[in-house]
Order: structure tokens, then C-alpha cells, then sequence
């Protein structure tokens, strides 16, 4: 995983833990998405929350893409790069 | 009454004017209420809860045998077994759970619970409004604009999941009155099912608060003029 990949994974986690859906502490990168509170609200927050902090347009569909913080990092570093 | 553990007293059941069963209620354990997040293990007890509940509602209030889940896709409702006739939605929210079940049609389930914080956020307003519906709430006094999108986003959530799409489908095209919904006296969880049924069209139901009128329910091919405006 390359810097920005962890940059964006730590991103991530923060994002998680702000929206209080889950105990922090009890997951880590490769919980599942789905098993740390976010249901389809926040799954629509966070595409928000990436749109405005990478300025990149994802669906919702995103998250079952990239079903983890660690794979969704991933994914979203590929895109950055393509774009 | 469906008897669920000593969990009855905070439970709610009921059938809709469509025929869709519901329970609502509490799934957390009352001593971690207001302790904060869950933890995910938790999260995963809520999940086998929601499916025990589905599967007391179609045993118990469809009266047939449990034919079983099939397996999950991902960003997908649970699906059946079976012949394909009885549909099931689970939803939760915060420490609440709400179950549907229809023996025909397709049946989408939403809750939010208070306070409804999520709502404030700017992210997500402008990906589930559409214009008009920003339009209707963006000189709201917060509370009122909470409640409002909270409600919005049930009946657009339930409808996506009666669909089968989940949001694969763009929550901004399902068109809701948002201006109508609008209610500062309530209180307690924003909920809807939506049933999707050839003969009756698309009934909403606020579950607890009374089934949507006659008024209110029209064939998915038309537009109403009742607070639920659907185009599909």
C-alpha cells in the first residue's frame, strides 16, 4: 500500500468513527463496511464526504465494490489516479 | 402477538392496509441503550436479530413455513427461498429494528431514529434531495428540517428497497412532497413501508402512525396528488 493509499484509509477511519455508527475500537480496516453500522444513509454520506474531500464522483455502488476501509482506499486511489 | 423474548414490551406489530406485516422495536440490550455506538459484534447480533424477527413475521403473521434465506448480494435486500412470492425488507436504525413481510409484491422497510444527526450533513442532503425538495426545506428551523428529511429519506430508502435496487438507483429521482411532510409535533423514529403490488399499485404506510390513506396510494404508473408523488 502506498502512502496515499494510507493517507486515504486513515481518511476513512475517521470518517467512520465521526459518523458513531460503530465503537471505536472494535474494527479495524478490514471489517467489513457492513458491519460497522452503515447502512444506506451512510453509505450516501460518505460518497458525499468523498466527493467534497477528493473532489471524485462515486456512487454508493462504491462501497459494495470495495466492501472494506482497506479495499475502498484502494479504490479510491485508483481512481484518483486514473482521473 | 408475536412473542419475542422479553423484549415484547417495547415491541410494536401490526399489518398494513396493503397486507404487509410489520415489527418494531428496540433490538439493542436495554442496559447498553445510550452507552454510545455499538461495537461491530454487536452489529452482527443485530443482524441475525432482524432475520429472526423476519422469520417470526412469516411463520407466525403469513402463516407458512420458513422457506430459508437465499444467499446474500452484496447491496442487496435479503431474498427468500422458495417460490419468490413472499418478500421481506429488515431495517435498523440506532438501537430500532423494523421487519416487513408481504406474501405478494415487493415490500421496502426504512427507520431512522432520533436525533436524526446525519441529516444535517450537507453531503448527504444534496445526494438524496432534488431540487425542488431542497427548495422546500432549505428555510426550515433545523429540528423541523431533520424531522422532514428524515421522513423523506425513509419513504425514498423503502421505496428503493420495495424495488430491488437498492441505490443502485439514485435517491434524488424518487419524488416525495417533502414540503407535506413536515410534522414538529412528532416525536420517536422516522419509519415507512413501501408495498409494491400489481393489483393495488404502491401503498405507503407509516407503521405506528397509521396507514397512508386511500388518497395516498396509486398505481406506480401514474403520479398522485397525495403527499407521496410517485413516478415509479
Amino acid at each position: 500500500m502506498n502512502t496515499e493509499t494510507d493517507a486515504i484509509e486513515s481518511w476513512l477511519v475517521d470518517r467512520v468513527v465521526a459518523y458513531g455508527r460503530v465503537d471505536t475500537g472494535t474494527f479495524t480496516p478490514e471489517t467489513p463496511l457492513a458491519e460497522l453500522g452503515l447502512d444506506s444513509v451512510y453509505a450516501l454520506t460518505l460518497c458525499g464526504d468523498i466527493e467534497d474531500e477528493y473532489d471524485l464522483d462515486v456512487d454508493p455502488t462504491i462501497v459494495w465494490d470495495h466492501p472494506t476501509i482497506r479495499e475502498l482506499a484502494g479504490g479510491i486511489s485508483e481512481r484518483l489516479a486514473a482521473a | 402477538m408475536i412473542a419475542v423474548d422479553d423484549r415484547e414490551a417495547s415491541m410494536h406489530e401490526g399489518v398494513t392496509a396493503s397486507g404487509a406485516h410489520w415489527l418494531m422495536g428496540a433490538w439493542i440490550e436495554r442496559e447498553r441503550e445510550g452507552a454510545g455506538a455499538p461495537s461491530a459484534l454487536a452489529l452482527l447480533r443485530r443482524r441475525r436479530m432482524g432475520r429472526t424477527w423476519a422469520r417470526m413475521l412469516v411463520t407466525a403473521g403469513l402463516g407458512v413455513d420458513w422457506p430459508g434465506f437465499s444467499a446474500d448480494q452484496p447491496g442487496r435486500k435479503p431474498r427468500l427461498l422458495g417460490d419468490g412470492r413472499i418478500d421481506v425488507s429488515i431495517a435498523h436504525s440506532g438501537a430500532m429494528l423494523l421487519v416487513a413481510v408481504v406474501a405478494d409484491g415487493l415490500v421496502g422497510a426504512d427507520i431512522e431514529a432520533e436525533p436524526f444527526d446525519v441529516f444535517d450533513r450537507p453531503a448527504l442532503i444534496r445526494r438524496m434531495c432534488s431540487d425542488r425538495e431542497l427548495a422546500s426545506v432549505e428555510r426550515l428551523p433545523r429540528a423541523a428540517r431533520r424531522r422532514a428529511l428524515a421522513r423523506a429519506w425513509t419513504i425514498k430508502e423503502a421505496t428503493l428497497k420495495a424495488r430491488g435496487t437498492g441505490l443502485a438507483d439514485d435517491p434524488r429521482t424518487v419524488p416525495t412532497a417533502l414540503d407535506r411532510l413536515i410534522d414538529d409535533a412528532d416525536v420517536g423514529p422516522e419509519r415507512a413501508i413501501v408495498h409494491l403490488t400489481g393489483s393495488a399499485g404502491c401503498a405507503v404506510s407509516l407503521p405506528g402512525r397509521g396507514d397512508t390513506s386511500p388518497a395516498r396510494r396509486g398505481r406506480t404508473s401514474h403520479a398522485t396528488s397525495g403527499p407521496f408523488d410517485w413516478s415509479g
